[in-house]
């Protein structure tokens, strides 16, 4: 009686200090790493998926020039003390908006004179000269988005919060004008980091 | 021996009704729609019972839709939630709105959960609850 449940203990415990093994994981799912100290995939999705429904319940595509109209992505700040590539979160919005049909994303314009897609510049301006039409104004957006993530910390005794909080802006180029704004804040906290909500 | 087992036999039934509630609307269009509940966890449906749906069009053509939780626990409580959307033909469409989102309700108080949908397209949606704090996970 006694060896075997010092075998089960036993097994328990050799089980336990070894750790699970990797698994894919929904990317969406309810059950990823929650980390302290940046943010995570899932703090992207949900503030993608936060500032587009807000954009949609705003309406203020309803008033673009054009339908879809064209959007031209600005400057994206990374404010916060985490290196992470700002696609992450800028990518999602683009699908998201492109996926409304409201909004179509240029990549022959880009921030500084540099177009996301060289290659679609380059053919674009063959096209123009071929056809004569090269000192055509090109197809300019009608609205420019720029975002700037920032970080809040804070903790009490060993308990540490963080808050990831998400800005956007959009600006309608005809007026210069923002014609929508919005805010997300992500808030974790916790003594370390753990697995789901 | 036997004693070791039926502690582990407990644990692992209790831990296996921590399942989802599914919620989905009666109707499509604008109002109240009316709803039916897929209820396979009790528990969880005590702290996120949805008691109210409404539906509405936003930005001309894309569905929004709120559905209101009320929790009769006495303590705070977490829970998850997803809205998932599908077209006219019934087919999953992604985007927005698709994340787990996790919320605290406070005892006896009723929240509203908001979405609108990824596309024009998309014009059914459904409610999956999770719980995120069952009692054995305490």
């Amino acid at each position: 009686m006694r060896i075997a449940t010092i075998g089960l203990v036993t097994t328990l415990a050799t089980l336990a200090a070894c750790g699970p093994q990797a698994t894919y994981k929904d990317s969406r799912g309810d059950d990823l790493v929650v980390s302290l100290d940046q943010p995570n995939i899932q703090d992207f999705n949900l503030a993608a998926d936060k500032m587009v429904q807000s954009m949609m319940v705003s309406g203020v595509l309803n008033n673009a020039p054009r339908k879809p109209a064209v959007l031209g992505i600005s400057r994206i700040v990374n404010d916060t003390s985490s290196q992470f590539d700002t696609d992450q979160l800028t990518k999602k919005i683009r699908i998201a908006l492109l996926n409304t049909g409201k909004i179509e994303v240029t990549n022959t314009i880009g921030l500084d004179g540099k177009p996301e897609d060289p290659m679609a510049k380059g053919v674009q301006d063959m096209k123009d000269f071929e056809s004569g039409r090269s000192n055509k104004t090109p197809d300019l957006p009608d609205y420019t988005l720029t975002a700037k993530i920032l970080e809040n910390r804070t903790s009490a005794g060993n308990v540490k919060q963080v808050s990831y909080i998400f800005q956007l802006s959009l600006t309608d180029t005809r007026s210069g004008r923002g014609v929508w704004e919005g805010e997300e804040t992500i808030t974790k906290q916790g003594a370390k980091n753990s697995v789901g909500f | 021996m036997r004693r070791c087992i039926l502690p582990l036999a407990l644990v692992s039934a209790l831990t296996a009704c921590n399942t989802s509630n599914t919620v989905v609307p009666m109707g499509s269009g604008p109002g109240q729609p009316g709803f039916q509940q897929v209820l396979t966890n009790g528990w969880l449906n005590s702290k996120s019972n949805v008691t109210d749906v409404r539906q509405d069009v936003v930005s001309g053509d894309m569905k929004r839709v709120q559905v209101s939780v009320y929790s009769d626990q006495l303590t705070s409580q977490n829970f998850s939630y997803r809205f998932e959307w599908f077209d006219a033909s019934g087919m999953r469409m992604q985007g927005a709105g698709e994340a787990w989102q996790s919320r605290t309700i406070k005892p006896k108080e009723t929240i509203q959960l908001t979405t609108v949908a990824p596309s024009p397209k998309a014009t059914q949606w459904q409610l999956k609850l999770l719980d995120t704090n069952h009692p054995l996970d305490q």
